[in-house]
């Protein structure tokens, strides 16, 4: 069974005049365990308030979602719920919304305190999870006195406290400068590959959207694209009529091809355009 | 130390300037380092560097908000810290639009928001009418728009309408900072087609700080690199991306697409370096792959 699946869901809100103001529609989505989805989308294409359902912040208004095994519903057990929470955590886009207490390792104990784990279990994955993110060494330092990139790390390293089984990125690395980012981005594969979480990530940053190995773009309430990076960014045109860019790369190789110069597809990386140009030109 | 400059062309001109946070106590950082370098009336100038480079620092002694502890600091001719006079007549002059701006956006409609800096700057009623009108048009807020409340507006709306507050105030020297950051590529679009547009129609200069290497490459005339509190580099755009290596080295991104220039230039192929954008990417690659051919027909 897949870690998440959604059928049929459906989520509007009211506006002042009591209409329904529809932001998605009859979407299916199933995620299977430890992969790493990219989900991209124009503002205001539903990206957000889908990993908002998931993450039981937002309430759909129709639909069936199970997470783990676990089916949503108004209805929930408490004790499901909790299990929801310690197994799917989420990473928002403000490094400073979303951390607690002024130490370090106390915002990270945060977590697995509210889930009653034992004290000196929280010692240990307290520190793993600090050691995971290459934060061990700020343990006592006070969370606001760290750069964007490190809050985001220890709100990863929170969540981790948890042993959670997936974590969705809405949008984290869009207010971090290239190193805070470049180091969310290697953790967030290093939790794929080597614990095997599951990734979803929500971003406009299309180098993160090519560490993943799915790519899903929602648009205008519904997925309309969903498929591996390589075959997602070969569709330059489709992708700039939607709103979105592509990698450089996939441009600069789609704009030659355009042309008429036989250069292959799927093409999203530096390495495999310099090598596609060069064996174009021919000998240095 | 260089002479300042009274050059009408020139927006701003800093000379020797150094500014220390936390003096005397363990928090001691020297965020801005003996800065000399100015900027050119009219220009878009991009300021960039990574987190702690000391490009903030920089922005808040151009708008004077902050006071050097050394140096001289020539704002529109003015020598702004020289006495209190000076620096009032260029909080008018002088806009600056903070990161995510839309968390100060507070009036009843997104009009009165608008019409805040106006109101202050002592204007009557028609020309208030005229300053938010024009600036709605800059950053292409629909007609629609101006009556609801802007907490209805989408991200990228409010984001206009917050650097509208600012436009409206027709500031000669407007300053940015992250004006685009969470935005995707159309809502960026907009938003750098707009102060394009207003530099355009107003003569002004635009100073942007950002992190993004390919906002810059796509929309500054003039850079300057900060890193560690130093200038590291300060030029036009082209030379500033031809020292890709320099950039690499202080932990800046280049375009992707610069990265695929210049690999290709290293493994020996006659291609320009500076080269930033996917357009002048395109001509140098098919200029090369046509003489190649020329020369092998």
């Amino acid at each position: 069974m897949p870690y998440i699946e959604i059928k049929n869901l459906c989520f509007s809100y009211t506006d002042d005049d009591g209409k329904p103001i529809p932001v998605l529609e009859n979407l299916d989505l199933s995620i299977e365990k430890g992969s790493f989805t990219a989900v991209l989308g124009r503002n205001g294409s539903g990206k957000s308030t889908l990993a908002r359902i998931l993450a039981l912040v937002l309430e759909p208004t129709s639909g069936e979602i199970t997470v783990n095994g676990i089916k949503y519903s108004p209805e929930m057990t408490d004790d499901d719920i909790l299990e929801v929470r310690r197994s799917l955590g989420m990473v928002f886009q403000n490094p400073d919304n979303q951390l607690v207490s002024t130490v370090v390792e106390e915002d990270v104990a945060f977590g697995p305190e509210n889930l009653g784990i034992p004290p000196e279990q929280i010692r240990a994955r307290v520190d793993d999870a600090l050691a995971a993110v290459g934060m061990s060494e700020y343990a006592h330092h006070a969370p606001h006195k760290l750069s964007g990139g490190q809050k985001q790390r220890v709100a990863i390293a929170g969540i981790l406290a948890m042993l959670p089984d997936c974590i969705i990125f809405d949008e984290s690395t869009a207010m971090l400068d290239p190193l805070g980012r470049a180091d969310v981005m290697k953790i967030m594969r290093m939790l794929n590959r080597e614990k095997g979480i599951t990734i979803i990530t929500i971003t406009h940053n299309m180098d993160e959207a090519v560490l993943a190995d799915r790519v899903v773009v929602l648009d205008d309430r519904r997925i309309i694209m969903d498929d591996s990076p390589t075959r997602i960014f070969s569709q330059v045109e489709k992708l700039h009529s939607l709103g979105l860019a592509v990698p450089q790369a996939s441009e600069l190789i789609y704009r030659l091809q355009k042309r008429g110069f036989d250069l292959p597809s799927g093409i999203i990386d530096r390495e495999a355009a310099v090598g596609a140009i060069a064996r174009l030109l021919g000998k240095p | 130390m260089q002479i300042l400059s009274t050059d009408p062309t020139t927006a701003v001109s800093l000379s020797g300037v150094s500014y220390s946070y936390g003096k005397n106590t363990v928090f001691y950082k020297k965020a801005v380092d003996n800065i000399s370098v100015s900027i050119k009336k009219s220009s878009v100038t991009g300021i960039i560097g990574h987190t702690g480079s000391g490009k903030s620092t920089l922005v808040q002694i151009i708008c004077g908000l902050l006071k050097p502890d050394d140096g001289k600091v020539n704002v529109l001719g003015e020598d702004i810290f020289s006495d209190k006079k000076a620096l009032r007549s260029i909080r008018f002059r002088v806009g600056l639009v903070f990161q995510y701006p839309e968390y100060q956006l507070f009036d009843e409609t997104v009009a009165k928001d608008i019409s805040f800096g106006p109101k202050n700057q002592g204007l009557d009623e028609a020309q208030i009418k005229e300053r938010v009108e024009e600036a709605a048009g800059f950053v292409r807020l629909e007609p629609e728009l101006m009556d609801k409340s802007p907490f209805e507006l989408s991200g990228g709306q409010k984001r206009r309408a917050a650097i509208a507050g600012v436009i409206a105030m027709r500031p000669e020297i407007l300053i940015l900072d992250e004006p685009a950051s969470g935005l995707d590529p159309i809502g960026r679009d907009t938003v750098f087609g707009g102060l394009l547009e207003y530099r355009e129609k107003t003569g002004a200069t635009v100073i942007i700080v950002s992190h993004s290497m390919e906002d810059m490459a796509r929309y500054t005339d003039d850079i300057i690199v900060m890193n560690d509190g130093k200038l590291a580099m300060s030029g036009d755009r082209s030379d500033i991306f031809a020292r890709a290596d320099e950039l690499c080295r202080i932990g800046l991104d280049i375009p992707q697409v610069s990265a695929v220039m210049n690999d290709l230039r290293k493994m020996g192929y006659d291609l320009p370096d500076g080269v930033y954008t996917l357009d002048d990417a395109e001509r140098a690659i098919v200029a090369l792959l046509d003489k190649r051919r020329g020369r092998h027909a």
